[in-house]
């Protein structure tokens, strides 16, 4: 399925619930976040992709191509380019390297941030096994 | 076409020739004209790598290697080298290779290749595009140019899935990110290649290297306008720190400068132009007046655009961690300082470093000098010595007779020079320093001195050497000439290196401090990596105890080391310090360590405190100091050491 459209979501919804134990995947996390997916072809506009979570469980997962989301005042924004999110939904890029290779910018407290590294890794090695389409 | 010359040149097999090239240290020092000689008319006239010395020593080892084939254009290239020999020159002095003897052998290689097995490469829209934007000859995805920047910004272990294009000016830059980000290809521009090169066998290739995407080679960036008025110049990202120099001095001007093959505006950025000089000129944003950038978006804009946010800033804390540029310097303004009458330098050897450290920073505080370092006796022997077994004798030298490991080097004035004086028992003068440099063959024969040994027995044999007659006895021994130092070089090079060694430069400790052309010499024992940073020197016991802890390191992982250099900044508030490692880049069982030693290490470092790492360093020169080095940094805590090891396991992790 096409990669960030509606079904592509809810079965993320559905596989991420149903595969990520909140305290060995999600270290029991409470945080939220908005991917600001830049340059998506082939028109290059931009999705905004927001995850909530509360005590290691996904409460939210929402997308939104008009930027409204950023109300909702997310703990970090991590702002990219399509490519880069591909990649590391692909696992051919960790979410760290590209924040030190400058491929993603973070608003937030950095080393709040990087607590949740691992349990972002976990949730996008679950993506992962969704057919996607790039 | 060939010239008489290339049928002089030595035939070796192509086997031969890889071994070579496997030595291949990725200086750069073939990209400018250090000797007088002139510089490579082919690497010159084409720009890509490939067409560079050190470019066809990579490309050889490519193509040995399988990972890429030849193409149509391999047969340009090697037309284009006329086997004219200046690449010897050069590079025979640094490293003591032949990379001439590679071109010819590349040749030979292509001469019997099979032309109906070139590998046919097409050109494809992204390629189109960027044609577009700089023109046919200043962009291509041909492997065999790709592959020449293996090891100075690609890593060994990808596809050749890139594109190198080479713009020549800020604009060009501009549409070629704009074009690359509407296309979602990544990208990362090249200057001098060598930070990445002492790099690329460790752990950190994957944070500073391009996996895939387009190169973007700032060499045709070449503007170079000296304000003498001003005390300033303007200088372009393809313009080497050697080339600013020589020009800043023909208006009795000198730059704070880095290694000679550095580029300028990459060397701003990457660390804030770590110096010997720096105490006196300045570090970080004190180097430039103004700099012309282009963001990640393709934005160009200028320092001084008054309407602009703050520039100078960037966040404090360990976390603040960049392998790549956050933008792309194309242009800088940089500061000049006035050269003096009566400069001078003045050596003060030490048997041990606590002394050395101690004399540094006092004259640090105090404003002492323009120059001022702290150098290990490796580096000594490895800068005065021209072959490495040279050097290694002439380590052997000081460290077991003479108990010469450390000397505080002063640039300074006549003024200063007599405050350094003052201050110590004796000192190494210019004269001494000039007939070391031309008698360090003599120098290196020592090792087997009877003399030697007895002196070695003295309770003061550095007094006994430099304070008293024996001093001028030792520099009649060197004998010291252009021509006794020439002989060491091969037959047919002695000419030349005769008349190198003839210039009064070659031996004037001033000019070769500003022009930095020895310290590639380190490199010809393969590579160094050089981790380190800057630490407040407010605590002698903690800044001598974290060197230990590089020392302790090596030893536990049998890696050679030894102290680089320490030299004050910020009126000797601070102390950068380079510990190098000494390895074979060809073993992946040392770089293996070297990978340890470099993660261990910042872990350390992170952990005592006070210190900026050299990691943190990175990418943070365009900030001001007082930005990067304050607050002065505590020991990271327990648990945020828990999470920078989870960090790094998780960039690095399988890598260690």
């Amino acid at each position: 399925m096409k990669f960030l459209s509606d079904e592509w979501i809810k079965t993320a919804k559905e596989i991420t619930s149903e595969k990520l134990d909140p305290e060995k995947d999600l270290k029991k996390a409470t945080t939220s976040l908005i991917n600001v997916i830049d340059n998506i072809p082939p028109d290059g506009k931009s999705v905004y992709f927001y995850i909530a979570v509360k005590n290691g469980i996904i409460t939210e997962m929402l997308l939104d191509q008009t930027g409204s989301l950023l109300e909702k005042d997310a703990e970090f924004v991590v702002t990219g380019n399509y490519d880069t999110f591909v990649q590391i939904l692909k696992g051919e890029m960790g979410t760290l390297i590209a924040l030190i290779k400058n491929r993603v910018k973070i608003k937030g407290d950095k080393v709040k941030a990087l607590q949740f590294v691992k349990p972002m890794d976990k949730l996008n090695s679950c993506l992962r096994e969704i057919e996607t389409e790039y | 076409m060939t010239s008489d010359k290339a049928i002089a040149v030595e035939k070796i097999s192509f086997k031969d020739a890889v071994e070579i090239a496997k030595k291949g240290t990725h200086c750069g020092m073939c990209r400018f004209d250090f000797l007088e000689s002139g510089v490579c008319p082919a690497g010159r006239k084409h720009g890509f790598l490939a067409y560079w010395p050190q470019g066809r020593m990579e490309l050889v080892q490519q193509l040995d290697s399988g990972r890429v084939k030849p193409t149509e254009k391999l047969i340009d290239i090697v037309n284009s080298c006329s086997l004219c020999g200046i690449c010897d020159k050069q590079c025979n002095f640094t490293t003591q290779l032949r990379p001439e003897k590679v071109a010819k052998a590349l040749k030979d290689f292509v001469d019997n290749f099979d032309k109906n097995e070139f590998q046919n490469v097409s050109e494809d829209d992204i390629l189109r595009g960027l044609r577009e934007i700089v023109g046919e000859e200043w962009a291509t995805n041909d492997p065999c140019i790709i592959a020449s920047y293996t090891m100075s910004i690609l890593p060994s272990n990808t596809k050749l899935n890139y594109y190198i294009v080479m713009p020549e000016n800020t604009e060009q830059v501009s549409k070629i990110i704009r074009f690359a980000n509407k296309n979602n290809i990544p990208f990362l521009p090249r200057s001098g290649g060598t930070a990445f090169s002492a790099a690329a066998p460790t752990v950190l290739a994957k944070g500073l290297s391009l996996e895939q995407g387009i190169v973007i080679d700032l060499y045709r960036l070449r503007k170079l306008e000296i304000h003498p008025e001003s005390c300033t110049a303007t200088v372009g990202a393809g313009i080497t720190m050697f080339e600013l120099q020589k020009e800043a001095l023909k208006n009795k001007l000198r730059a704070l400068a880095a290694e000679a093959g550095a580029h300028v505006c990459s060397n701003i950025v990457t660390t804030g132009i770590i110096s010997t000089w720096g105490n006196r000129y300045g570090a970080f944003a004190d180097n430039f007046i103004d700099l012309t950038t282009v963001d990640d978006e393709g934005d160009i804009k200028k320092h001084s655009d008054w309407e602009r946010n703050n520039p100078y800033s960037t966040e404090p804390g360990f976390t603040n961690l960049s392998l790549t540029p956050h933008n792309i310097v194309t242009e800088a303004v940089v500061k000049l300082h006035p050269i003096f009458d009566d400069e001078e330098v003045v050596l003060v050897p030490f048997d041990n470093l606590r002394d050395a450290y101690r004399l540094l920073i006092k004259l640090g505080k105090r404003g002492v000098g323009l120059s001022l370092a702290v150098l290990s006796r490796k580096y000594l022997a490895e800068f005065l010595s021209p072959t490495l077994q040279i050097s290694k004798d002439f380590d052997y030298v000081c460290k077991n007779y003479l108990k010469l490991n450390y000397v505080v080097s002063v640039i300074c004035n006549q003024d200063d020079k007599k405050i350094v004086e003052d201050m110590v028992d004796y000192t190494i003068d210019q004269s001494l320093m000039k007939s070391l440099i031309l008698g360090a063959p003599r120098f290196s024969t020592l090792k087997d001195s009877e003399f030697m040994k007895i002196l070695s027995e003295e309770e003061d044999p550095l007094n006994a050497i430099f304070a008293g007659p024996m001093r001028d006895h030792l520099e009649k021994a060197l004998d010291p000439s252009p021509e006794n130092v020439s002989k060491v070089f091969d037959d047919d090079l002695q000419e030349f290196f005769k008349k190198v060694y003839s210039k009064p430069e070659m031996t004037d400790i001033v000019w070769l401090h500003a022009f930095r052309i020895l310290p590639t010499r380190m490199l010809r024992q393969q590579m160094f990596m050089g981790p380190g940073g800057a630490m407040w020197t407010g605590d002698e016991n903690h800044y001598l105890n974290w060197i230990q802890m590089f020392s302790d390191m090596g030893d536990k992982l049998n890696v050679e080391h030894s102290l680089g250099f320490i030299t004050p900044l910020d009126h000797g508030k601070f102390a950068y310090m380079e510990y190098d490692y000494y390895y074979d880049h060809n073993d992946p069982d040392v770089c293996d360590r070297i990978s340890k030693i470099v993660v261990d290490s910042m872990e350390q470092s992170l952990v005592m405190g006070k210190v900026l790492t050299i990691l943190n360093y990175l990418f943070k020169g365009i900030y001001r100091k007082e930005h990067v080095l304050y607050p002065l940094a505590e020991g990271i805590s327990k648990e945020e050491q828990e999470l920078f090891k989870e960090l790094l396991e998780t960039v690095l992790g399988e890598e260690l």
